[in-house]
């Protein structure tokens, strides 16, 4: 190598270090002085001040643990860096805020692997049982762990992924386990989506530090009612409640709840941050009035009523109901529109039984007028009541009518939460199944949205006179106006209710249906019973906004001007411009040649 | 700066005046178009943001910053037009700038293009869309398109032979998409905890990932800036050596 | 100068102290791996000369312009233009010349007015000035027509031309043109040389040739370079100084091997009249006429005539880079 070779060697690989040098520092620094811009408008990979209030009552340090697989399926790819990514963030807003927090990343296959080993060392056998192996039980050390840490809240999932020309089952671990102190661990079992991690986290973090859940109290209106057969038809040893279920195991979980009947001895308790009625039917004054003091005082309500009950398990049969609390609100803007359901071509299907070959019979499910969904337009994407909801059903519906002027005088606002599709019609009630209830009207002006949902707010005005007597509690009874208790003053607190026009939507034959509608429920009764920091942050799901209903036509308008217009539009303008530059450049030739000609 | 223009002027006529820009950029929209729609169905997924799109971007960049770049030295020494383009009183650092220069703005020209993406997302969208994560989506795009091209200057001044540049590029891409991905990384967690995480934080892939989900980091506009600087270096080593 | 060199033609240049020196070629020395394509060129041009660079294919012209033109860094030596060293500022003494390299290359794609414009740019010429200096230059070298032509539909000829303009549009102090004549017909050759020639009253004209009769029409000075070597250097007529006289051996045909020549005490063969051929005769006394006869014949060059002549700058040139090299 001569002087020349040597000199440029030397002089370009030390500056060419020296800038690799340089920019590695650079990217050090940019790493450890980190900056995140969260450019999503509601945040969601960022964690909101709300959550730093709830973590800053925490006393002691928290663990969070988060099991999760090397190895993870086709469409899971990110989430273990997005998760890790989040839980970083999550840790420092926890430190900002002055709580101990401690994140921890455990790769399951480690564990059981060293559960195996320790144990075959120790020499145990597994047990051996043929029928518990049967019954997917454990037979090796390895599924011995498995269940013990399914029981912790840590189960092996399946997921798929592409190999070869065809999917694979990849068993994987994902779920989020939170200690703190001694209490009982708090996990989510299943986390295969970021979104709603926070509210997740900080619902259980808020569960974990405070030593007792949220009160709900729970009135049903029609008691009597009872699901005495199963599916099948055969009778059951005990009759159960029609929102047994509903409350025993969707509520009860995250929420304290309380049974009410609206008598002297069973009253909304003080403590409850909810009062939810469900089928309201006959009631008395003296009911109605305690309902309209609870909401006044600012305690939020849902309500599930309508005109008609139906059943959905068996034969088709349709109870009415007593619109009982239309007085209440037709004074805050809301009518009722008694004695019709709504009926829909957009709608739940239910299972009906079929006649299958060789006189089998077979369950198949049809498309079913009297269970309108309300979907995509006619669902309120941004409220926090329905956000994160798909798409909801409300079985024999009864609808609502808003009157603005009666709401604008009583200060109520009235926003509509779901509604059904702008094809609805509205048969009249009837104790069975009608032809007008089948067949979709001739007549285009019987069609037409229907309100399902409504949230209703403001300080809500009473429908019982101040001074006057206050109802008795046996309406039987005759009391001496003279004598009786008198209605209060009371100031109204704003408060908030959730009309329902459905009061079979929550029953158990519905929701063993009609499962879309658990996360709507639970999702809206959280919203409102909530700690209003909270439901702040379970408002702030993602909503990666959904598409409007869109023509076949408008799909491919969009698909092929995009994929083949646009392309063509740049081969267009192309040929253009080079057919302009090459006429205008003939033209100079000739302009020059004439030019050198004349002179 | 002067210089810097002048010649990604002059590289901007040769990409517009001729076919090569608009096929690229036309070939580009229309893949992607293809996948987003229907490869990977927007209208069944019905979510009304680009997340796919965006995700797409990496992959298809692997291949078409090379093609894009692969003419800008190796056509020159080529045809020996860098005897005339280095007897020009501009400074080799100027040249490969503005060839860049030239390059990206054939990108931002193909980023314009697939704004009727955006559009058509407005048009269809049921609420109001979440314009942030597109936003940072486009930036990230433009990022990390600015260091793919950079890459293909710099490969694309290793031979005279434009389809041996292009082929050294996207082998150059895919190396630094695929096999310094997170996957990677994570199969190689077993072995050495430190390599997998110094393999993670080389490849464009984990950097990308979260501008794409809507987080702009400054770390990760740091890697890019940093990736297009370090290969821009290279090119003008390269230019350089051409002397020698 | 080459003194040192005792194969070599040594003329010097008398000092002018008073002419400037636009170039300053100083001991270029470049090798490419154990090929050495230059080996300590030094020489000075000064303004308003034409100098010639001449030398077979493959002896070094091209390097050693490329080595002035900071196209290419020498292993010794420096190069200055104007007064300015290309290595230590190259930018600087790029604003002074022009230079058009051997293969013409011009981007196929673009328009000539836009390729002009772009160098001229390059060259730091803005606004009305780049315009003027297009008009200037297309006038010059009639190429108004082709302005809006797309370059790789130019014909040779309007490819050259665009060459040139696009080495003379800043109006440089020094043009350095390598084989501007290459693959030309007749009459263009003609007018580049007429162009060549117009040019050097403005400034200093390097090109280089392996075509003799391009230096003896129109070169104030010649450069011979040889197997990276500068051989000589001075005015034509100061290498005429340097012809020898001698005994000039015609032969019919293509003339003697040139593997035979040594053998029969011959210099290489050079085309003369049609169908003949000439050798110097290179002993020290006079030819033994029938022995040479009988030699000649024998290898199938009858001899034509004997006789006593002077060298042509041919003979010059070839002897210069040729066979008698080996000889000595």
């Amino acid at each position: 190598m001569n002087h020349r070779k040597s000199q440029f060697a030397t002089r370009w690989i030390s500056s060419l270090g020296l800038l690799v040098l340089l920019l590695v520092i650079c990217n050090m620094i940019a790493i450890q002085f980190d900056q995140r811009i969260d450019l999503t408008r509601i945040g969601i990979h960022t964690v909101s001040p709300e959550t730093g209030r709830i973590l800053s009552e925490l006393g002691e340090e928290l663990t969070i643990e988060y099991w999760v697989s090397e190895k993870m399926p086709s469409g899971l790819q990110n989430l273990r860096r997005d998760t890790v990514d989040y839980l970083e963030e999550f840790q420092r807003s926890a430190t900002g805020a002055g709580a101990a927090l401690k994140v921890q990343v455990i790769n399951p296959s480690r564990i059981i692997e060293e559960y195996v080993r320790t144990k075959e060392e120790s020499g145990d056998i597994p047990a051996q049982d043929p029928a518990q192996a049967l019954m997917g039980g454990s037979t090796s050390f390895a599924d011995e762990i498995k269940q013990q840490l399914a029981q912790q809240g840590i189960p092996e999932l399946q997921g798929r992924s592409f190999k070869d020309d065809g999917f694979e089952i990849v068993p994987f671990y994902s779920a989020l386990v939170l200690k703190y102190l001694d209490r009982d661990v708090e996990a989510i079992p299943v986390h295969t989506n970021l979104e709603g991690l926070e509210y997740e986290l900080v619902s259980r973090i808020a569960k974990l530090a405070s030593s007792s859940k949220p009160v709900i109290a729970f009135f049903h209106g029609r008691p009597e009612d009872l699901i005495t057969t199963d599916s099948s038809g055969s009778p059951l040893q005990q009759p159960v409640g029609h929102f047994d279920p509903f409350v025993n195991d969707i509520l009860k979980e995250r929420f304290d709840v309380r049974r009410i009947d609206l008598t002297k001895s069973s009253l909304v308790p003080e403590e409850a941050s909810l009062l939810i009625i469900a089928e309201p039917n006959a009631l008395t004054d003296r009911q109605r009035f305690e309902i309209e003091r609870s909401i006044i005082s600012g305690r939020p309500a849902m309500v599930m009523s309508s005109t008609t009950s139906g059943t959905l398990d068996q034969r088709l049969q349709f109870t009415p109901l007593a619109p009982a609390l239309s007085r209440s609100w037709r004074m805050w803007g809301v009518e009722t529109v008694e004695n019709v359901l709504v009926a829909s071509k957009e709608c739940g299907s239910i299972e009906v039984l079929r006649a299958g070959p060789f006189g089998s019979q077979f369950r198949q499910p049809v498309p079913f007028n009297l269970c309108p969904s309300a979907s995509g337009n006619g669902l309120d994407g941004t409220s926090p009541l329905t956000r994160g909801a798909g798409s909801i059903i409300f079985p024999f519906a009864t609808p609502f009518a808003i009157n603005q002027e009666m709401a604008a005088k009583a200060g109520v606002e009235i926003s509509v939460l779901a509604s059904s599709s702008d094809q609805s019609w509205l048969p009249k009630y009837s104790p069975g199944y009608t032809k007008e209830m089948d067949t979709v009207p001739v007549d285009p002006a019987l069609l037409g949205v229907r309100h399902l949902c409504l949230l209703l707010e403001g300080s809500f005005p009473s429908t019982f006179e101040e001074g006057s007597a206050v109802p008795p509690w046996d309406p039987t009874e005759e009391t001496d106006a003279a004598d009786g208790p008198k209605v209060a003053p009371m100031e109204s607190q704003p408060g908030r209710v959730l009309l329902l026009g459905s009061a079979d939507i929550a029953k158990y034959a519905s929701l063993s249906m009609y499962q879309q509608n658990v996360r709507f429920l639970v999702g809206a009764i959280e919203a409102l019973a909530l700690d209003p920091d909270l439901a702040k942050i379970r408002a702030k799901v993602q909503v990666s906004s959904a598409l409007r209903k869109t023509e076949r036509n408008e799909r491919n308008l969009v698909t092929y001007g995009n994929m083949v217009g646009i392309p063509l539009i740049l081969m267009l303008i192309y040929l253009v411009y080079s057919a302009s530059r090459a006429a205008s450049s003939a033209s100079h030739e000739n302009r020059v040649n004439s030019e050198r000609v004349s002179s | 700066m002067n210089n810097i223009l002048t010649v990604a002027r002059r590289e901007c006529g040769a990409y517009f005046g001729t076919p090569i820009a608009w096929i690229f950029i036309a070939l580009q929209i229309a893949i992607l178009s293809f996948f987003f729609f229907l490869y990977s169905p927007f209208f069944i997924i019905e979510s009304a943001d680009m997340r796919v799109w965006f995700g797409l971007t990496p992959f298809t960049m692997m291949v078409f910053a090379p093609a894009v770049t692969m003419r800008l030295w190796s056509e020159e020494l080529r045809t020996g037009s860098t005897e005339v383009l280095l007897s020009l009183p501009v400074p080799v650092k100027d040249l490969v700038i503005g060839k860049w220069l030239a390059s990206v703005v054939v990108l931002l020209a193909s980023v314009v293009c697939s704004l009727g993406i955006p559009a058509t997302i407005s048009w269809m969208s049921a609420s109001p869309v979440d314009w942030g994560p597109i936003m940072g989506g486009y930036i990230g795009t433009v990022l990390a398109g600015m260091m793919f091209l950079a890459l293909g200057c710099w490969v694309s001044a290793l031979s005279q032979n434009q389809v041996v540049s292009l082929l050294v590029g996207v082998t150059a891409g895919i190396v630094l998409v695929l096999a310094l991905s997170p996957d990677f990384a994570a199969f190689l967690t077993s072995t050495s905890e430190p390599l997998a995480r110094t393999v993670e934080a080389l490849g464009v892939q984990s950097h990308f990932r979260s501008i794409e989900r809507g987080v702009l980091a400054i770390s990760d506009v740091v890697y890019f800036l940093s990736g297009s600087c370090l290969f821009l270096a290279l090119t003008v080593f390269q230019v350089e050596l051409k002397k020698q | 100068m080459d003194q040192s060199h005792p194969g070599g033609v040594s003329v010097t240049a008398p000092p002018s102290t008073l002419e400037k020196m636009v170039i300053e070629a100083d001991g270029l020395s470049r090798s490419f791996g154990q090929t050495r394509a230059a080996e300590k060129v030094s020489f000075k041009v000064k303004r308003g000369e034409i100098l010639g660079f001449l030398g077979p294919n493959g002896a070094g012209k091209s390097t050693t312009l490329r080595m002035i033109t900071g196209l290419l860094a020498p292993d010794e030596g420096t190069a200055k233009i104007c007064g300015i060293d290309i290595a230590s500022d190259p930018i600087a003494a790029k604003m002074k010349f022009g230079y058009l390299p051997e293969s013409v290359p011009l981007y196929d794609e673009m328009e000539v007015i836009e390729y002009l414009r772009f160098v001229g740019t390059a060259r730091g010429l803005v606004g009305s000035d780049l315009a003027k200096g297009i008009e200037r230059i297309s006038h010059r070298l009639g190429l108004k027509a082709m302005l809006r032509r797309r370059c790789g539909t130019l014909s040779k000829g309007f490819r050259q031309r665009v060459g040139l303009a696009q080495a003379l549009i800043h109006e440089p102090e020094v043009v350095i043109l390598d084989e501007p004549t290459n693959g030309l017909d007749p009459r263009q050759i003609i007018e580049v040389r007429d162009l060549i020639r117009e040019l050097a009253k403005e400034c200093a004209v390097i090109f280089s040739t392996h075509i003799l009769q391009e230096i003896a029409a129109i070169c104030s000075r010649i450069i011979v370079i040889h197997s990276g070597r500068l051989i000589a250097d001075g005015t034509p007529e100061e290498l005429a100084g340097e012809y020898r006289e001698g005994w000039q051996v015609v032969v019919e045909g293509s003339g003697v091997a040139p593997q035979r020549c040594g053998e029969l005490q011959l210099a290489e063969g050079i085309p003369g009249s049609p169908g003949e051929t000439v050798h110097q005769w290179l002993g020290d006394s006079i030819p033994d006429l029938q022995h040479l006869q009988k030699r000649l014949q024998e290898s199938g060059s009858p001899l034509v005539q004997v006789g006593v002549g002077r060298e042509s700058l041919e003979q010059v040139y070839l002897r210069l880079t040729g066979g008698e090299e080996l000889q000595r």
